[in-house]
Formats: structure tokens, C-alpha cells, sequence
């Protein structure tokens, strides 16, 4: 229970950050927590007290499919931390190149496009 | 069951997989090599999914469980008309891009094509996955390549540009992820054919579950309230990559209606209700937006921004009049053509004038009239004149309206005549008006996709029957009930 109740305070405050802070460094570490978030709900989802690891054969498979750990989940959190460490690197790489050309970092002061 | 089949298309991913990897390599050494690698790639990806194209029209699904793992268990992925369709279109526009982009990219090939061929796995994988967890991965491949193509040309408009497309679609793709959470705690199972098993209708987490998918995939397919990216996007990034844009809006669209018709298979009319709502929304939106346009690279990303609305009013129709499903195919394959045509024209303006805004082409370059016909052709299909192919599926789509509501009936056509103003004031001012002393000639690898994709539109316009059987070849299959029995090989 206390899991659930950690995924959603950090996805309440993931969200807020995201949505209502100006700067881009806030932004994307508005975004990192929202993800992780997500990727403590999807954990706690998938955990078993006292589960078994998933080693899975022929023959033994009707045994231990009932108390073994699903690895779905763990499998799915971990492709998913890999592509935002990339998403959050790519963003600060251009977050240098966003202060380069506009000398700023607030969201609102980039208005080269509009309409 | 019958013998195995081979699911050659699924080998054209990892083809193109191997070419990002293989054009970031070779290409360090030797620049001028990597455009090749991308046009035979995409040429390959072609062949192999017609293959997969004949095998599907003779057997309707195509099955293929990766390493051998049965069905709930290993990655499965699935061919059945729907994604075939829309998988044929996206390899042969992709091929047609690479193709275009061979004279439009003079610098920095190396990152655009390793860039471009990571956007065509990431589409084409969404089109193959049998299970959520490789949607999203492929998704996220999509989402990635493409900000960093946005990016290209590294000055103020791209950067910004890239920047806002990142925190905006990093968090659609989270939402995603979250429902995808919830599915697995409903049901244990990511596969897509297990989950509509498992899951239940009376489930009260399903609203929620389905709320986030469709503004997850929504904000793929730039349905309107999620659509701000798109023009940003599409001025940010080379114009080839344009088409590639309306390619990727396009597996959005592949996604919600697979979450549809497999996974969910809703039947609660309110939510088409929705769904037609969001759809008039995006179609008046998005033609009002391209009117007020001196960019021609925006004023093309509001007009296909607009014709998805068309596929989604046709889509929510369908659960009121049977012909709707098949309108919303059918506008899906010439909303991949006519728009990809557009794009393909404004890149050769662009390549001759080094600029997107509509002014300044009209006085630095002038082209043979070819170039102004065909745009004029696909402007006219996205409007829907008849002998063309937009003509055929949105007539289907008005009738069917007419049945349900009139009233939407009316605002389709008020949109088609929006439709005509805006292209008819992108056509004015670029090819009327010009005032350029200086010509020049069409690259012929750009000429030849333009008239092949011209020549599509117009074989399309007067014998729409193929279209029409195209599309009802789809609907047909739709049940979720061959899917599933295809997945689990009963």
C-alpha cells in the first residue's frame, strides 16, 4: 500500500512540476519523477512475497507458474528507465543548445513560432 | 492450421534497424554513402512487405512467435489486414522519402539517415506489435529519433521547436505507459490478444485505462486538444520529413483503433460519441489554423492535422452506419498519399529556395509548371473534387454522415470549402504570383516519387472500387475474435 501511495505523490508532483514550472532544467526533472512514478506503481504491481525466480522448462512450468515472479513488469520498467536516462540526455543536450541561441531558459521567452 | 508462414515484413525492421547502425558506422568514413544505404533499405523493406502483403490477402492474419515462445508468454507479432494496409502505405511513402531526401539532404547526412531509418522502425514496429509492451517501445524509438530530427538544423526554430515536441510527447508516452500499468493490473498480460481475454467490460478502472490511451495515442495522431506539436515539428525537421510525419500521425491512428477493435472492443456508444466530437474539433481547428499560414511547411501540417479529423469523424461514425469503418480505411490510404504528394512538392520548392516561407519561394525560385500541377492535384484531393482519390472517401463519408446527422454532414463540407481557401492561397501565392527570374530544374529522384504519388491519386479518383474492396477487406477482418484465435493458434 505505502508503494501505491509513493507512486502517486510522485506523480502528482511529476505532473505539477511538469505542467506549471517555467524553467526546462524544472520541466525535465518534472518528467523524471513523473517516470518514476509510473515505474514504482508498475513494480509494486508486479511483486510476489515470497515469489520464486521465473527459470521456467517444459517440464516443471504447471508448478511453479503459480509462485514464481512475473518478469513482465521488472522487464518493462527496466527498458523504460534505459529510454528516459536517453530521453532526459538528449533533453539537456538541447536545453545547452536552447540557452545558446536564446540565452534563456524560460519556456514562455521561446517564441519563434507562434500561430 | 495450416503450414507456417513466414512474416517476411517483420525481417524489414530489423533490415532497417541494421541500416541506422550500419549508415552511423560506414558513414563516418565515407558520407556520401549513407543516402544509398537508406534507399536500398527502404527499397528492401518495400519487397518484403508486399510479400508479406500476398500472404496476407491469402490467409487474413499472419502470425509469427518470436524464439518460439507460445503465445502469451513470448513476443508475438501480427499481421492482419489493418496493419498490413497501413504498412504497406508507410514502407512505399518511406521509400519515396528516401528517395527525396537523396538531393534535399546536402549536409550531415550521416544523422538525418541514421535518424530517418531508427522514425521507419519505430512506425513500422508499432504496425507489427502483437503485445503493449513493444507498442511502446516502438513508440518511444518513433518519439526519440523524431525529436532529434526536429533538431536538425540546430537554430532557433528547430531547437524550440524540438525542445516543446520532447516535454509535450515524453509525457503523452508516460500516460501510456501508466495505462499500460493499469492493464497489468487488471489482467497479469501485455499481450493484446490475452488482454482482451482477460479483461473484463465492467471493470471500473476501464474509463480511466481507456482516457489515457486515447490522449497517449491522441497526441501521436495530433487529435486537437494534443495536436500543438505537430506544425512546430514539421517546420522544425526537414521538409521530407514531413511525410514521415503524417506517416507517424497515421500509427497513432493504427494505435487507437487497435485498442479499439482488438483489445477493448468497445461498444459503449458514448465514447464514438466522443471520439466524433474530438474529430469535428480537429477538422475545423486545424483548416482554420492553415488558413491564417505564410509557411508552407505549417500551413501542410494544419491541412493533414485536419484530414486526420476526417478519419476519426468517419472512424466514430461507424459505430451508427456500418459503412463509416470503411470510409475511415479508405481516407486513411489517401490521406498517406495526397499529403505525403504535398510534402514531397514543397521539398522541392524548399531544395530550390532554401526557405519555407510561401513569399519568399515565389520570388527566388521557379520550377517547370509540372511541379505547380501536382501540387494543384494533391491540394484538390485533400479538398475532395471528384475524378481524385479524396473525392471517393469523403463522399462515402458524407453520405454516411447524412444518415446519422446531417448537421455533420454540413460541417465536413464547410471544411472541404476551407479546405479549397487555404489551397487555393498556398497555390496562388507559390506558383501564380511568382515573380522569379532564376529556374530551375526538378531532381529526377524527386520528380519520380511526386508523379508516381500524382499518378496514385488520380488512378484512385476514377476507379475507386479498388479502394472501397481495400478497405472492406479490412473491416471485414476487424473482429477481435480472428485475431485472438490467430494469436493462440486455435
Amino acid at each position: 500500500m505505502l508503494a501505491y501511495i509513493a507512486s502517486m505523490l510522485l506523480l502528482i508532483i511529476g505532473a505539477y512540476t511538469l505542467v506549471m514550472k517555467d524553467n526546462l532544467i524544472k520541466k525535465i526533472m518534472g518528467l523524471s519523477v513523473f517516470s518514476s512514478g509510473i515505474h514504482i506503481f508498475l513494480i509494486s504491481l508486479g511483486y510476489r512475497a515470497g515469489g520464486i525466480p521465473p527459470l521456467l522448462t517444459n517440464l516443471n512450468f504447471n508448478q511453479i507458474s503459480a509462485i514464481m515472479v512475473d518478469p513482465l513488469p521488472q522487464a518493462l520498467v527496466l527498458t523504460s528507465i534505459v529510454i528516459n536516462l536517453s530521453i532526459t540526455a538528449f533533453a539537456m543536450a538541447i536545453i545547452v543548445d536552447v540557452y545558446r541561441e536564446f540565452g534563456t531558459l524560460n519556456i514562455k521567452k521561446l517564441k519563434s513560432l507562434r500561430g | 492450421m495450416g503450414d507456417k508462414i513466414e512474416m517476411f515484413s517483420f525481417y524489414a525492421i530489423l533490415i532497417l534497424l541494421a541500416s541506422a547502425f550500419a549508415t552511423a558506422v560506414i558513414g563516418i568514413k565515407r558520407e556520401g554513402v549513407a543516402p544509398y544505404i537508406a534507399i536500398a533499405s527502404t527499397f528492401t523493406a518495400l519487397v518484403l512487405t508486399l510479400l508479406t502483403l500476398r500472404d496476407v490477402i491469402a490467409n487474413r492474419i499472419v502470425t509469427m512467435q518470436i524464439g518460439g515462445w507460445l503465445a502469451p508468454y513470448g513476443i508475438t507479432v501480427v499481421m492482419d489486414p489493418l496493419s498490413i494496409v497501413i504498412t504497406s502505405i508507410v514502407a512505399t511513402i518511406g521509400f519515396f522519402a528516401a528517395l527525396v531526401s537523396f538531393r534535399f539532404v546536402e549536409e550531415r547526412k550521416v544523422e538525418y539517415y541514421t535518424l530517418f531509418s531508427l522514425i521507419m522502425v519505430g512506425i513500422l514496429g508499432v504496425l507489427h506489435a502483437g503485445d503493449m509492451f513493444n507498442l511502446f517501445v516502438f513508440i518511444e524509438i518513433l518519439s526519440i529519433a523524431s525529436y532529434s530530427l526536429v533538431a536538425y538544423h540546430r537554430d532557433k526554430i528547430s531547437i524550440e521547436a524540438s525542445i516543446k515536441y520532447l516535454i509535450m510527447s515524453s509525457f503523452a508516452t508516460g500516460l501510456i505507459l501508466l495505462s499500460i500499468a493499469f492493464i497489468y493490473g487488471l489482467t497479469g498480460t501485455l499481450n493484446m490478444a490475452d488482454i482482451a481475454l482477460k479483461l473484463g467490460t465492467e471493470s471500473g478502472l476501464l474509463p480511466i485505462i481507456f482516457g489515457l490511451l486515447l490522449t497517449g495515442f491522441g497526441f501521436k495522431a495530433a487529435l486537437v486538444p494534443f495536436h500543438a506539436w505537430k506544425p512546430d515539428a514539421v517546420m522544425g525537421a526537414p521538409a521530407p520529413i514531413g511525410a514521415i510525419f503524417v506517416l507517424a500521425s497515421l500509427a497513432g491512428v493504427y494505435a487507437i483503433f487497435r485498442m479499439f477493435f482488438t483489445v477493448f472492443f468497445i461498444t459503449n456508444i458514448s465514447v464514438y460519441y466522443l471520439i466524433i466530437g474530438l474529430s469535428v474539433a480537429t477538422m475545423i481547428v486545424g483548416a482554420i489554423l492553415a488558413l491564417q499560414q505564410t509557411d508552407i511547411l505549417r500551413l501542410l501540417a494544419y491541412a493533414s492535422i485536419s484530414q486526420v479529423g476526417y478519419i476519426f469523424l468517419a472512424f466514430g461514425i461507424g459505430a451508427l452506419h456500418g459503412f463509416g469503418y470503411t470510409a475511415a480505411i479508405f481516407h486513411l490510404i489517401n490521406v498517406a498519399i495526397f499529403d505525403s504528394l504535398l510534402f514531397f512538392c514543397a521539398a522541392v520548392l524548399i531544395h530550390g529556395a532554401g526557405s519555407s516561407d510561401m513569399h519568399k519561394i515565389s520570388q527566388s525560385v521557379r520550377f517547370s509548371p509540372i511541379l505547380g500541377y501536382s501540387f494543384m492535384i494533391g491540394m484538390l484531393a485533400a479538398v475532395g473534387v471528384p475524378l481524385l482519390n479524396g473525392f471517393a472517401s469523403k463522399w462515402i463519408i458524407y453520405i454516411t454522415t447524412l444518415y446519422v446527422q446531417p448537421l455533420l454532414t454540413i460541417i465536413a463540407l464547410l471544411v472541404s470549402v476551407l479546405t479549397l481557401a487555404y489551397g487555393v492561397k498556398a497555390f496562388y501565392i507559390m506558383f501564380l504570383t511568382n515573380s522569379s527570374k532564376k529556374r530551375m530544374r526538378i531532381p529526377i529522384t524527386m520528380l519520380v516519387p511526386i508523379l508516381i504519388l500524382v499518378a496514385a491519386c488520380v488512378f484512385l479518383g476514377i476507379y475507386p472500387q479498388l479502394g472501397v474492396q481495400i478497405s472492406e477487406f479490412v473491416v471485414k477482418n476487424l473482429a477481435n475474435i480472428f485475431y485472438i484465435g490467430k494469436v493462440f493458434g486455435i
